[in-house]
């Protein structure tokens, strides 16, 4: 910025370009997390915008190659801070994958069932503090009120509200109990209300329309281009979602619709996320009626979950198994072989690549966030559209900085 | 609807239900008291004591949202809540459950538990802890300590008061501060105590000790371990 | 979970196909793993194979791009980084992962970003992380660590808790701000 340009209001078209430069953030309220936007502008609209991220960069790949692997659950659960047992079960998903082994029936139902629930909790908070930041406060806390009962559940499943770190190898912290599936029900019966609610508030308020439809537009072409997944690539036309293309867990026996929207521009994408909040819910309300009976654990010859503790107090085999688990030099034993595996999470497309090497730490973590891939679209979505747009386009877009940075 | 009839009518509503909720209590006969429970009038002279602070439960079967007078009253913890871990001793005899076999220490994710193990006056290990530090500031609360000990010595407390005035020395729990009777244990975790694993396995216990018991008084020299007496310190 | 699942009929096969008829044989080897099929990559060829997957064979999604350190793996025996690219066919919802080695000491690699804007970022954070470089890359900066950072950290020979970086950074006092 020079001095001069804000005294002379005649400027020649090259100067007036980029007139002022404004940084936004890193201490934002409506960035949500610590990012940062060099906006170039000319007067209130954007020429260019260059985003600056990495300040809550905190090595969480390179302490995955220190961790084993049920403790880098803790870790994976501080990425995508909205939603983490949707984390977990990614997470999980891979090592799996690496192992070879197939979870019981009951496990998967309730992978699925936490996985839905994060993603309803996650779309709570990405609309409702979408809305907040265009200034429509009242949706905002009801969904934030409904997302408390997200985390009751969470509290009362695994006894953490904001990072359960509930599932492990070849299966989950505890099995489900009543008070659990209870909670599940309550919620599940509260969302309607709450859905519709939101809808009243939002879906025909002019102020909010306004400021979404027509904003920040990304064509079909370009949304596969710069490799975007999840509701970003299905409000802008693509139809890929992991669940039903790529089948995993419990999904192949449930019903459900994937929502898409052609029109590519905040409001498709907010629309798009209103609508899986929906069709999560019928999932969940499928899931938690088909729930199998059954262990969830794998059995202790799969070598694999720790055995509960009446088994490890009272057998032979459940103290060995404890033991081979706990010893150093013993732990897990993986292939020397490397796998990618990906679910769709409540941002889109959530993989990790992973590298083992035999023992029971990863050799390689790589995660494939989807908030790293969806903000380096944002200076081609931000471009000529006005600075109040920025945070709509923010918004729409979710972005989470620990995720984002990891 | 012409302009600004709807801002007029949602104020309305909002005043209804305002004086609404006042003409509920009384008709209640609860005019005099806190939506939790606890008595209004009477706080002006008298604050629950610690630990005596009524329990209030807001779900979705609730009318209405209020608010927890935090903290003469509280929201219930969850039987799984947990916070930081605690050590647990008999009550019965005072002993620390706890072996030193440093599982939990190396399962720790961010590495915030260390042990020693003690020394019997002859030098000799004995399955006790000589001390026992967990770093408060560096715990991230996961509960993977409590999952693997073999020996149901580590659980995770649900104290969650754990603010104070200094931050270093106290921040770092030794085994005088982490150690929980087994009688604090079961209230907190009245679920677990009564399953049936922890049920089988303190049967297990106490059959061995009472074999243990009988052989030092039938044996001519009594064979005394060096224990630390603990004492009931959690705050 | 689908890593149990083996079909008579190869998801990969047409794509296999294709990629034969267009390169021949000795250009890439194949390596099959749970569901994952890897096509290992010369360099030189990368952006030619890449190309040939978008346009021939309906791979339009560059799902993802990162890189590995291999740096005493066991039994290594190919060069010390790999930089993998998974494709997705949004027709077919086929995955496949094209693996490209790069060795010490410059590792250099062309850059996707012509193909795919996506990689941009991404291919970033590989530089950032591990120093390979990517050849045609519009703007290849750090991403995540700061400009003046040095080392690589994800590479295998720097240490968990770093070399004292934090430390020899200039400091800017309260008056200088």
């Amino acid at each position: 910025m020079t001095a001069s340009a804000v005294d002379e209001p005649e400027l020649e078209t090259e100067a007036k370009q980029a007139a002022w430069t404004l940084n936004f953030g890193p201490q934002h309220p409506a960035t949500h997390t610590t990012l940062r936007l060099i906006l170039d502008l000319d007067g209130e609209r954007i020429v260019k915008a260059t985003p600056d991220i990495g300040y809550l960069h905190s090595g969480f790949e390179k302490l995955g190659e220190h961790l084993n692997y049920n403790q880098y659950v803790t870790v994976a659960d501080r990425k995508n801070y909205i939603s983490p047992p949707m984390n977990e079960v990614a997470w999980h998903h891979a090592v799996e994958k690496v192992l070879g082994v197939e979870l019981t029936p009951r496990c998967q139902y309730i992978r699925v069932i936490i996985g839905e629930l994060a993603r309803i909790s996650d779309h709570l908070l990405c609309t409702g503090a979408m809305a907040l930041d265009l200034g429509a406060f009242t949706a905002f806390l009801y969904a934030f009120n409904l997302r408390e009962q997200v985390y009751d559940v969470y509290e009362e499943m695994s006894g953490y509200r904001f990072h359960p770190g509930y599932t492990r190898v070849g299966g989950v912290l505890y099995d489900f109990n009543d008070r659990v599936l209870g909670r599940i029900k309550t919620f599940l019966g509260n969302f309607e209300a709450v859905y519709a609610d939101m809808s009243k508030l939002l879906f025909r308020n002019r102020i909010f329309l306004d400021r979404l439809r027509g904003v920040g537009v990304l064509s079909k072409a370009d949304a596969i281009a710069h490799s975007c997944t999840g509701p970003v690539a299905r409000a802008s036309g693509v139809t890929f979602d992991l669940r039903k293309d790529a089948p995993y867990l419990a999904y192949p026996e449930l019903d459900f619709e994937v929502p898409y929207s052609s029109e590519g521009d905040c409001w498709a994408r907010f629309m798009v996320r209103m609508e899986e909040m929906r069709q999560s819910h019928r999932i969940l309300e499928q899931a938690v009626a088909k729930l199998p009976s059954g262990p969830v654990n794998l059995p202790i010859a799969d070598k694999l979950s720790l055995p509960d503790k009446l088994t490890t107090y009272n057998s032979m085999e459940g103290l060995i198994q404890h033991f081979e688990l706990v010893m150093p030099n013993r732990g897990f034993e993986t292939p020397v072989n490397e796998v990618y595996a990906a679910i769709e999470s409540p941002n889109g497309e959530l993989g990790y690549y992973l590298v083992a090497d035999g023992t029971e730490f990863g050799w390689r973590v790589r995660t494939r966030p989807p908030s790293f891939i969806h903000f380096s679209v944002f200076p081609h979505l931000i471009k000529n559209y006005m600075l109040a747009d920025v945070v709509a386009i923010l918004g729409s877009l979710n972005i989470i900085a620990a995720e984002l940075d990891r | 609807m012409g302009m600004g009839q709807g801002v007029v009518r949602g104020h309305l509503i909002t005043l209804r239900r305002f004086l609404l909720t006042f003409w509920r209590d009384a008709r209640a006969g609860n005019m005099f008291k806190r939506r939790g429970g606890g008595p209004q009038i009477l706080d002006f002279f008298r604050t629950p004591a610690g630990g005596d602070e009524p329990t209030i439960v807001q779900d979705s079967r609730t009318d209405g949202l209020f608010t927890v007078e935090y903290p003469d009253e509280r929201l219930p913890v969850y039987e799984r809540f947990r916070v930081l871990p605690v050590l647990v001793y008999d009550d019965e005899d005072g002993n620390v459950r706890c072996t030193s076999c440093n599982i939990c220490a190396k399962v720790c994710p961010p590495q915030c538990i260390w042990m020693s193990q003690a020394k019997s006056p002859k030098g000799t290990v004995v399955p006790l802890p000589e001390d026992f530090y967990i770093d408060m500031d560096v715990c991230m609360n996961c509960g993977l300590c409590a999952e693997y000990c073999p020996f149901d010595a580590i659980k995770m407390d649900q104290n969650f008061e754990l603010s104070n005035y200094e931050r270093y020395q106290s921040h770092i729990y030794s085994l005088q501060d982490l150690l929980v009777s087994t009688e604090y244990y079961a209230k907190t975790h009245p679920g677990d105590w009564a399953s049936n694993a922890e049920v089988v396995e303190r049967g297990k216990v106490a059959k061995k000790k009472d074999q243990r018991l009988q052989k030092a008084l039938g044996a001519t020299r009594p064979a005394a371990p060096a224990k630390p007496a603990p004492q009931k310190a959690k705050v | 979970m689908s890593t149990a699942t083996t079909t008579a009929v190869d998801p990969h096969a047409e794509t296999l196909k294709t990629l034969s008829s267009v390169f021949g044989d000795g250009v890439f080897s194949l390596s099959n793993f749970r569901d994952n099929l890897r096509l290992f990559v010369p360099s030189s060829r990368l952006i030619e194979v890449l190309t040939a997957l978008k346009t021939r064979c309906g791979f339009n999604l560059l799902a993802e791009l990162g890189g590995a350190d291999y740096l005493g793996y066991p039994g290594r025996t190919r060069g010390r980084f790999e930089v993998h690219y998974v494709l997705r066919n949004l027709e077919t919802a086929e995955m496949i992962v094209v693996k490209a080695e790069v060795d010490d000491p410059d590792p250099t690699l062309p850059s996707a970003v012509p193909l795919w804007p996506g990689a941009d970022w991404m291919e970033r954070e590989v530089f950032d992380m591990f120093g390979v470089r990517f050849e045609g890359h519009p703007d290849l900066r750090r991403i995540l660590m700061p400009e003046e950072f040095v080392a690589f950290p994800l590479r295998k020979d720097y240490p968990l808790r770093g070399r004292g970086e934090r430390h020899n950074f200039p400091r800017l006092t309260r008056g200088e701000s």
